[in-house]
This record gives structure tokens, C-alpha cells and sequence, in this order.
């Protein structure tokens, strides 16, 4: 203190360190919500584990999960077995909200409260520029967010796998909209979009409530739109036929009808409520359909359309973020 | 000391969308010589705020140019600008030494914990921010922007939560920063009375601009106050004049010798000199030579 050197300032000092000191500030300013992850983490881990116990001592009987003697005409799978299936079917959907919630608490306490409050000025005043302000705020939770849910993918494939095999097991189809948006990288590439557009939601509108909002409208319509046009993002099989076309297990059914001669197709839609007491085969006949068609994604179009949506929301979540940079920049220097 | 802290040319400022929008700053020029501690006053929504945001870097003027510690773009120096807002931004969750402890983490290679921690002095460490009365989280934030060691403070408001007592504290750590380390620091208030005495430089902004800038002493014996029974004032500069019976009362600016055979001369209190002032928006602004930003024209004057 009582020298009177002036600290040497370095041309530009700051680029470094302070962004290491915001990161570390974020960290220490959002304690609470950290262990409030934390917790949901464990309690996540905690769900699928606690499944997979109470499956395992269910008394079944064969192979097939059936508790009455096995090959016998009843097929009738435990009360565990079922609620599994329940639970882990929505697992997806619980996953997306969990992302859709950390986009929404950077929009709101992480960004927007301090743009509001006016706390942004404490950071900006010391020797935090507002670009390394706000990479601090997108880099921790996208972070976070990214190890935690890749553990909770982890650990949810792991409970799905449980119910894998089994006969009569319709509700975790890897295909299913409450499913396939937790089994992969999808997810990861959800929850940085659910960043990004938390940020950009929070340096537009700078109001806590709103924002939140906000970023929660974007995102459920980001996802429920993913969830109706999904199928679209990979070109899909078409198989055909003389009869009519079975399934295999693994296949995610489109849509199914019949072929004209030129190569038109008829869909079964198309000749129900024409003549319901008519059968819909002898319509299509008469329309000129020839051959039978389905249209499916066989399983192994799963990784596929797993990396398309990726790719997708990675490109959102790029823009979201470069948009974000550029408001700041137009309204702070 | 001879350098420039702040230098503005035709700043401008408008907030919210154009046509209706509200214009905080408008032409407003001045310099601020390094070492100082000027007093920026000034009536509630002069532009006072606006301006030290600017200083600091926070926002970008809507026209004009303003450079700061010798940089064009105040933001490129922020390190070395310490800033207190009105408000007092602080995170209410974080204790007291947390927040010191984030004052270290945001300024690396120039925190001076001792400092910080003097200026802190008897506030609990483990109480959180949002229990601290204002007065606390003033000194909590003016320990924050003395830990960064700046070579110039902007302080907007800092005496409004604080007691005598701790005003007076207040003054005392601040001139002996500036004795020391040659701080220049810009005190806003639109309360002269608690500055007087302790600056030595004085802004006075009025309707987006400065109206009345340079050094205190010399501002104020620009100025004389006359009384007597004549009418012509001429060749001084009429601030403000107001007619009793066949008295007249005058500040004026001196544009010459008084003459004191015609009128009795007093010297103004510069708060009765701001309050005049405050009375005439149209009496032309003074700049003394110091506070004239280089190239701006006749209004600097020489005191």
C-alpha cells in the first residue's frame, strides 16, 4: 500500500484470467442450483436403479418374464415388469424437460435476473468484458449439462436394456417419442440448444419471468415439432409385397398401402370411411392398387436420425449462441 | 499528473426507441485532468448516471466520441476504471467474504486484498449481502472498486446511504487513495453540500450537458455577485439578476474589472452559484482552460 508503483497493466491483462475467475464466480454465485443438479442426478440415477432392483426380484418364471409356469396359455408379466415399462417410457420426455429446465434457468436466474437487477454491472465493472461475462454463463451450464445428461443416457439405455427381448414390450420402442430423445446424442444437442437459446431469450427480452417463458415456448415447440417430424429427417425403406406385410420386431411402421401398377401409392387412410362395409383391400383393388407397400425405419436407422437431429440442434444452438454475442455486443460494446 | 482521465466531444445519448425517446446527454464536451476529484453535479436526470456509464465503459455513446485513461474505447480499459453504480450492484447470495473472494477472482494480477480488505474493515464476513443495510453495501462495493486498484474511480451516488460518520470515513480513505496513488475520482451527487469541501474539480451537468466545468476555486471567482442601483451590467456575462424595489441583485461572470464604485461586490457560495444556474438554462456554459476539451471553441474562457 504504501508504495507508490502502480501495478503494471499489461496491454490487454484481461483475456486470460478473468475468464477463469467468471467461470469460478458462476459457480460460487449459483451454489444452490448446482447441488439442486446434483440432486436431480442422483435422484435420476436413483429411479432406474431402484426399477432394475424391483424387476429383479420379481418372481418370473421363464425367459419371457411371464410369472405363470412357463409355455403355459397365459401370459402375464409382474407388476414390476409393467411399471418399468411405464416409467421408462416416458423416460425421454423426463429427459428433454430436464435439459428444456436448464436452458430455461439460464434464461432466467443465470442471465436475465443479473441483466434486471443490474448485478451484470458488478462483473462488468471489475475487469470482466461483456463477451467473457457471457461466455462464463454459456460455458458452465452447457458444461454441466452435457456430463450430467450423458450420464443419465447412460444410465437410462442401461434400464431400458432390462426390458429388451421381452415379448408384449410396446411401450419403449426405440422409436417411441418419449424414448429415442433419451437414449441418444440427441439429447446432448437439445440441452445445448436449450442453452443457447436461454441466452439469447435472456439478452433480448433482460426480464426474468419473460425470458423464462420465452425460452420455454422455443424450446417445447423445438421439441414437440422433433417429436411430429422426426421420421422425416432420414429418407425411410419402402418394402413390398404381394400380401400384406409383416413387421419385424424392430422396425418403426411409417405408414403402409398399396402400389397402382404406374407405381402410385394408395394409402389404407385414403379408403377408410369410404365404405366401411366394404372391406379396405377390395377398395384399394378397385382404385388400382396392385401390390402392397409399407413404409418403415428398420432399427438400424436409429443412429442415423439420432445424428441428423443432432447435427440440427447443434446448428440452432451455433446460431442461437452467435446471435446471442452479436445483441450483447450491439447494445454493450 | 498532467494527463487526461476523461475527455468527451459532443457526447450523446439517447435512451429508448427514436422520436420518443429521452435524451440523457446531448453535445456534451468536456476533459477531466488526471489526480482530481471532481464533483459532478447536478439536478436528478441531468444525465450524471449516463455519463459515468458511458466512463466506464458499460454502454456506447449514440454519438460523440469519449476517451478514457488515453483509450478511445473505455471498455478496452475497464481494468483500470473502478465503477460504483447507483444501485450498488452486489449478488445478495453471496456472503461478504465471498464477495471479496469474487473481487480477487474478476481482476486477476490486480487485486490488492489488503486494501479491499481494509476498506471492508468491521463488516461481518459470513453475512450474506442481502442482510447488509445500504450503508454496508456501500462500503462493500467501494471495497470492491478500491481492491482493483483503479486510476480512476466513478462513484455515482456513493454518499446517499451513508451516515456522517461514515461519510466523512468515506472522504478520508478516498483523498488518501488519491494523495497516494494520484487516483482521479468523479463523485456524482445532486446534493452539493456533501461533495463541497472535498473535490477540488467540478462538472456541473444540466440538461444532458456541462454546463460548468474546471477547477472549483477558479469557477467560483469567475463569478461575483453585485448589488447596487444601477441597470447596466454590461460588459459581464448575466447569470442570473432579479430586481428588489430600486435594487438590483446580479450574478454575473466577470468579462472584465468590476466596477466597484457602482456596486457592491460579494463573492457567490458555488452553491449559490449552482442554483443560479440552475434558475437560468439559458446562461452560456464556462469551461476553464483545463476542463475544455481540446478543440472546442470559445466557450473555454479563461478564469
Amino acid at each position: 500500500m504504501s508504495t507508490l508503483t502502480r501495478p503494471k497493466t499489461e496491454a490487454v491483462a484481461t483475456t486470460p484470467g478473468t475468464l477463469r475467475g467468471s467461470v469460478r464466480v458462476v459457480l460460487r454465485v449459483h451454489r444452490k442450483a448446482l447441488w439442486a443438479g446434483a440432486a436431480l442426478l442422483v435422484l435420476g440415477i436413483g429411479i432406474v436403479v431402484a426399477l432394475r432392483v424391483w424387476m429383479a426380484s420379481a418372481k418370473e418364471l421363464c425367459a419371457d418374464g411371464d410369472i405363470t409356469p412357463c409355455g403355459g396359455s397365459v401370459y402375464q408379466p409382474s407388476y414390476a415388469r409393467t411399471s418399468t415399462e411405464v416409467f421408462l417410457g416416458d423416460g425421454g420426455t423426463v429427459l428433454l424437460l430436464l435439459a428444456g429446465l436448464i436452458g430455461v434457468f439460464v434464461a432466467g436466474p443465470l442471465i436475465a435476473r443479473e441483466l434486471e437487477s443490474g448485478t451484470f454491472r458488478l462483473a462488468w465493472a471489475q475487469s470482466v468484458s461483456p463477451a467473457h461475462w457471457l461466455a462464463a454463463r454459456l460455458a458452465v451450464p452447457a458444461a454441466l449439462a452435457v456430463v450430467g445428461l450423458t450420464v443419465l443416457i447412460g444410465v437410462y439405455r442401461w434400464g431400458l436394456r432390462a426390458l429388451r427381448g421381452y415379448p408384449y414390450s410396446h411401450l419403449t420402442h426405440w422409436n417411441a417419442s418419449g424414448v429415442f430423445p433419451g437414449t441418444g446424442p440427441a439429447l446432448l444437442g437439445f440441452a445445448l440448444l436449450a442453452v443457447a437459446v436461454g441466452a439469447l431469450c435472456a439478452v433480448l427480452v433482460r426480464r426474468t419471468l419473460l425470458s423464462m417463458s420465452l425460452t420455454g415456448l422455443v424450446l417445447g415447440t423445438v421439441a414437440l415439432g422433433l417429436g411430429k417430424r422426426r421420421y422425416e429427417l432420414w429418407p425411410h425403406v419402402l418394402r413390398q409385397g404381394e400380401g400384406p406385410l409383416t413387421l419385424s420386431g424392430g422396425d418403426w411402421h411409417l405408414d403402409s398401402g398399396m402400389l397402382t401398377a404406374s407405381g402410385r401409392k394408395l394409402y389404407w387412410q385414403d379408403c377408410f370411411g369410404t365404405d366401411m362395409a366394404g372391406s379396405a383391400e377390395a377398395c384399394m383393388r378397385a382404385r388400382g392398387g396392385v401390390l402392397h407397400f409399407t413404409e418403415v425405419h428398420p432399427s438400424s436407422h436409429y443412429w442415423p436420425l439420432q445424428l441428423v437431429e443432432t447435427g440440427i440442434l447443434l446448428a440452432l444452438a451455433a446460431l442461437a449462441v452467435f446471435a446471442a454475442f452479436r445483441v450483447l455486443r450491439r447494445l454493450h460494446g | 499528473m498532467t494527463g487526461v482521465a476523461i475527455e468527451a466531444h459532443g457526447l450523446g445519448k439517447t435512451y429508448g426507441r427514436r422520436g420518443g425517446g429521452h435524451r440523457a446527454l446531448h453535445d456534451c464536451s468536456f476533459r477531466l485532468p488526471t489526480g482530481r476529484v471532481c464533483a459532478l453535479v447536478g439536478p436528478n436526470g441531468a444525465g450524471k448516471s449516463t455519463l459515468l456509464n458511458l466512463a466506464a465503459g458499460l454502454d456506447r455513446p449514440g454519438a460523440g466520441s469519449l476517451a478514457v485513461l488515453g483509450s478511445t474505447d473505455p471498455a478496452a480499459v475497464r481494468d483500470r476504471i473502478a465503477y460504483v453504480a447507483q444501485d450498488k450492484p452486489l449478488y445478495p447470495q453471496l456472503t461478504v467474504a465471498d464477495t471479496l473472494w469474487a473481487g480477487a477472482e474478476l481482476n486477476p494480477g490486480r487485486w490488492d486484498r489488503a486494501t479491499a480488505d481494509r476498506i471492508a474493515g468491521t463488516l461481518p464476513r459470513t453475512a450474506r449481502v442481502r442482510a447488509l443495510s445500504g450503508g454496508q453495501r456501500t462500503r462493500l462495493a467501494l471495497a470492491l472498486a478500491l481492491g482493483k486498484r483503479p486510476e480512476l474511480m466513478l462513484l455515482d451516488e456513493p454518499m446517499a446511504d451513508l451516515d456522517p460518520l461514515a461519510r466523512h470515513e468515506l472522504m478520508g480513505v478516498l483523498m488518501a487513495e488519491t494523495a497516494e496513488h494520484g487516483t482521479t475520482i468523479v463523485m456524482s451527487s445532486h446534493i452539493l453540500t456533501e461533495l463541497e469541501g472535498a473535490c477540488d474539480y467540478l462538472l456541473f451537468v444540466d440538461g444532458g450537458r456541462v454546463r460548468l466545468g474546471g477547477e472549483a476555486e477558479d469557477i467560483v471567482s469567475a463569478h461575483v455577485l453585485l448589488t447596487g442601483q444601477a441597470r447596466d451590467l454590461a460588459p459581464h456575462t448575466v447569470v442570473e439578476s432579479r430586481t428588489t424595489g430600486r435594487q438590483l441583485t446580479a450574478l454575473v461572470r466577470k468579462e472584465g474589472p468590476v466596477d466597484t464604485a457602482t456596486w457592491a461586490v460579494t463573492q457567490p457560495t458555488l452553491e449559490e452559484l449552482l442554483l443560479a444556474h440552475l434558475r437560468s438554462p439559458e446562461a452560456p456554459p464556462l469551461l476553464t482552460p483545463s476542463a475544455a476539451a481540446a478543440g472546442t471553441r470559445a466557450e473555454a474562457v479563461s478564469a
